[in-house]
This record gives structure tokens, C-alpha cells and sequence, in this order.
């Protein structure tokens, strides 16, 4: 049975929770065994486009294996999602825009934007569960104040 | 301070107060650019770019008080390169750009004379604190114990200790890279865990894993890791707002496919989703919640670890003193009593 528009929608969602929960073995399930993942955005500064974190499936895994090794921010992220719209590419790929916004809430319960920006989601749909094979996440803001280690 | 710097048609790099002498509007309002002439978008005033005032919009109406066009050029502010870095000082008096620098420069200028660098890499941080809190991070190597990192890939290394602090009291400098025998210090990060050691794309001039650090007194770093480099600079926006500004540089000219391994590799230390770089934030945020209101009023920079004769360890608190001091002497104050100074010069 060719996988839904739903499910697809539902694969991003959880992306988040996921992330949101810092449940990363759960998080690293919604992706393909092999997949790459970037955060970019587009530098006014240089007028040209950057990568401010860019790593292959195995990178990711250590470096999300990692963060409990780290000083990470002492709040926590929130993730808004909402998928814009769903390419389908034959019936082996779907390309997949959601617009994303990050929230930051401090151990203090103050919460502020922390970044807004886009995913641009290749997913494989090939098997009974879609899978994240590219993921990038485009920035608008490129100012993320003490930033994080944690990705987005 | 609203600053416009611009390549002149005589190719001189100069500086200007970006402030149209007019309304005191911003004359150029975006980043970067390319542009014959500047034009002002309040009254469109313009200037060309030697600063000088070039069209007045109905400039009969200043015919009887004034300002001439030749009276209403743009204020420069004095602006010198050295290799390719461009320098600005609001001291027209201070001392040439390469005396100010002197020896402490032979530590980046044989790799910056050996490779074609351009920018790869840009990030601006607005951080609570101070701006020496945070330039001192990059003088003070004691607080690598606090970087996973740097735990893993430089304090494991049974050499890590050897480099001296190469200081420079005239100008109030400082850099480590070679230890005493000429060796290199090599960084071992595939001691973290999901990186491989700098073998490749090494940088002219250095060994693979290499590290070299500047400090250029005042506020700014030079770091040099193997295949990047990274230009930091802390500009105070105020006591307790700094603006930090990162650039990372790669090899002109080259391919794609090296320049983002190139930025990957600089991306995976510095930047706003490095492994380094936001805890040092985080370092410097957390220090000022106790400095802003006086529970800390004294950093301990106290260390002293000598190497031979009259020569620091890295980890010696030794250029974070001079650099009071230095700091001290320009400003005419003590640096552990500055206020009280202040107060009896009043």
C-alpha cells in the first residue's frame, strides 16, 4: 500500500516530538540507514550560501551519542512544524517543504524565538514506513544567540 | 559605531563613519556590496568612495549657510590591511599597523603568505557579557577542561603542555604553536568520537593536526586548526553586550567538494552549532550573571606554570595578566580598581 500524504506529514511531526523530547534512538529511527543532514542558510555577509552543521548518517549518530558529553543549554527547544507542501518523485521519493519554527524556553520558563527557517525533506517511500534520506534546514535567522548543540 | 568600509578606485582599503553628514541617516544599509558611489536613501545625498561629498539634492539651498559638498565628506576613520585582514583604530595617532602587531605576527603571516584564503564561514553572536570576557577565552587555554573537545582531542596529548606562550608585552599580544624544539602540536580528533583526524586539505605551511593560536590585543583571534582558519572578534556594544563575529577562511579558487570539507571542518569547532563554540558562550553568559551584580567581583589569574627560562605554559594565567595590563596602561586605570579611579578623577 503506497504511503500516504498523511503518513508522510506524520513522519515529519514526530521528527520533532522527538527531537523536542531529546529522545534521539527514537529520532534516528525516522531516518533511512543512510542519510545526510545540514543546517544552512544563506550569508548576506559573504553572498553566498553556508553550512553551519553538515554531517553523513554516521557523523550524526556520534554526534548525537555525544551531547550528553557536552555543557548543552540548561532549557529547552520547541519545534512548530507545518508542512507546506508534498512532491512526490515516482514512487520512490517524496520531496517535502515544512515551514519551522524554534522555540527556546529557559529553566526559568521564559520563552523566546530562537530560529525560524524551513526543512527541506527528501523522504523514501519505498517501504512499508517513509524515511528521512536528506534533511536540511534552512535558516532564515542566522543570529542564534548563544546557539546549541543540540541540532534543529 | 556605524562603519562603511570600501575598496577605493585607487584600490586603497579605507574606512568611514557610516553616517550621512546631513540627518546622520546610515549611508550603506547592507552588509556587503559592490557600489560606484554611496547614496544616502533620506534626501539621497551622495558620496563617492573616497568619502568625499559628491551631490547635495538642491544644493542652491546651502549657498548661504552652508554646507559645501567640499565641507560635507564623510569622517575616515584610519584603516590599514595586513595580510589581507583589514585593522581600524579610532586613534589617528596610534603607532603604524605592522609596528602595533611586530613579532607576534610571524605566527600567522608565513600561512597567510603561503595560502589564498577567502571567507567560508560567517556567524555574528550577541552574548551577555563583557567583550574582554570574552576575548579572554580565547588566552585562556585552562578553560579547555570545560570543552568536550577539547577534553578529548588536545588534553589527552602527552605534549599538549609544551607550547609556550609566545608574548608580546610592547602591544599587549600573544600566540602559542610550535613547541621549543620547533614540533608541532597535533591535535588528535579522532579522539572524539565521530571524527577523523586533519590529514587531508592541511593548510601550507603547517602539519597535519597543527594548531596555531594569535591573540592581537585588544579583541581579536586568529586560530589556526590544520584546514581552516577562524578570525573571532569581540566588538562591546556596550559594558554588558558584546557582539562576537566569526570568520572562518578557506582556499580560494578551490573545488566545492574541498570547501565544504573545508567548512565542515571548521563548523564541527566554531560556529552557532559547533561543539566548541556555544559552550564558550555559555561560559561567558554564566559569568556575568555573577559579575553584573557584584556576587563576583574579582577573576583568580593567578596561574603560573613556567616552561625553562621565562616562558609560560599554556595553561599559565600569563597572557591574561599582560593583557590587563596592557589594558591598564592605555586606560590609565588599574584594572582591578577601575571604578575607584574613576571616581577620585572626578
Amino acid at each position: 500500500m503506497p504511503i500516504s500524504d498523511e503518513q508522510i506529514t506524520r513522519l515529519i511531526y514526530r521528527s520533532c516530538l522527538r527531537l523536542d523530547a531529546e529522545d534521539f534512538d527514537a529520532y534516528l529511527e525516522l531516518f533511512a540507514p543512510e542519510f545526510a543532514y545540514r543546517i544552512s542558510n544563506y550569508s548576506v555577509e559573504m553572498r553566498k550560501d553556508q553550512n553551519w552543521l553538515d554531517v553523513n548518517q554516521d557523523e550524526y549518530r556520534a554526534l548525537l551519542a555525544n551531547v550528553p558529553l557536552h555543557s548543552k543549554p540548561l532549557g529547552t527547544f520547541a519545534r512548530h512544524a507545518n508542512v507546506y507542501d508534498i512532491e512526490r518523485n515516482g514512487e520512490t521519493r517524496a520531496k517535502v517543504t515544512t515551514f519551522l519554527t524554534v522555540y527556546y524556553t529557559t529553566p526559568e520558563g521564559g520563552t523566546s524565538v530562537f530560529a525560524v527557517g524551513k526543512y527541506f525533506d527528501e523522504i523514501d517511500i519505498t517501504g512499508e514506513q517513509s524515511l528521512i534520506v536528506d534533511r536540511e534546514v534552512r535558516l532564515d535567522t542566522r543570529e542564534v544567540g548563544i546557539g546549541s548543540i543540540l541540532p534543529m | 559605531m556605524p562603519l562603511v568600509t570600501v575598496r577605493s578606485p585607487d584600490k586603497k582599503v579605507r574606512t568611514f563613519l557610516n553616517s550621512c553628514s546631513h540627518r546622520g541617516s546610515r549611508v550603506v544599509r547592507y552588509p556587503a556590496g559592490n557600489m560606484k558611489h554611496m547614496t544616502c536613501f533620506f534626501h539621497l545625498w551622495e558620496y563617492d568612495l573616497y568619502g568625499n561629498c559628491i551631490y547635495q539634492t538642491r544644493d542652491e539651498g546651502y549657498e548661504a549657510h552652508g554646507p559645501t559638498k567640499e565641507q560635507a565628506g564623510l569622517r575616515e576613520v584610519r584603516t590599514d590591511t595586513f595580510c589581507g585582514l583589514v585593522f581600524m583604530n579610532f586613534d589617528g595617532n596610534a603607532v603604524p599597523l605592522r609596528e602595533y602587531i611586530g613579532e607576534t605576527a610571524e605566527a600567522f603571516e608565513s600561512i597567510f603568505g603561503e595560502n589564498d584564503f577567502e571567507i567560508i564561514h560567517y556567524n555574528q553572536t550577541h552574548m551577555k557579557g563583557n567583550w574582554k570576557a570574552w576575548f579572554l577565552t580565547n588566552c585562556d587555554f585552562y578553560h579547555e577542561w570545560g570543552h568536550q573537545v577539547n577534553r578529548s582531542t588536545n588534553l589527552t596529548s602527552p605534549d599538549y603542555h609544551d607550547r609556550p606562550w609566545r608574548m608580546n608585552p610592547t602591544g599587549g599580544h600573544g600566540y602559542t604553536g610550535r613547541k621549543l624544539d620547533n614540533e608541532p602540536f597535533v591535535v588528535q580528533y579522532k579522539n572524539y568520537k565521530g571524527w577523523k583526524n586533519r590529514d587531508g586539505l592541511v593548510l601550507k605551511g603547517l602539519h597535519p593536526g597543527e594548531l596555531v593560536l594569535t591573540d592581537l590585543f585588544p579583541n581579536t583571534s586568529v586560530f589556526v586548526r590544520t584546514t581552516c582558519v577562524r578570525i573571532n572578534h569581540a566588538t562591546p556594544y556596550g559594558p554588558d553586550h558584546t557582539v562576537m563575529e566569526e570568520r572562518g577562511l578557506g582556499i580560494k579558487g578551490e573545488s566545492e567538494e574541498d570547501r565544504r570539507q573545508r567548512a565542515k571542518e571548521f563548523t564541527q569547532v566554531w560556529g552557532p552549532f559547533s561543539r566548541n563554540a556555544a559552550e564558550d558562550v555559555a561560559f561567558v553568559e554564566e559569568s556575568h550573571r555573577c559579575q553584573e551584580f557584584g556576587a563576583n567581583k574579582y577573576d583568580v589569574l593567578s596561574r603560573v606554570e613556567p616552561l625553562g627560562d621565562n616562558l609560560q605554559r599554556p595553561q599559565s594565567d600569563a597572557y591574561v595578566r599582560l593583557f590587563y595590563e596592557k589594558w591598564s596602561e592605555l586606560m590609565g586605570r588599574p584594572a582591578n580598581n577601575p571604578k575607584n579611579l574613576m571616581t577620585a578623577a572626578e
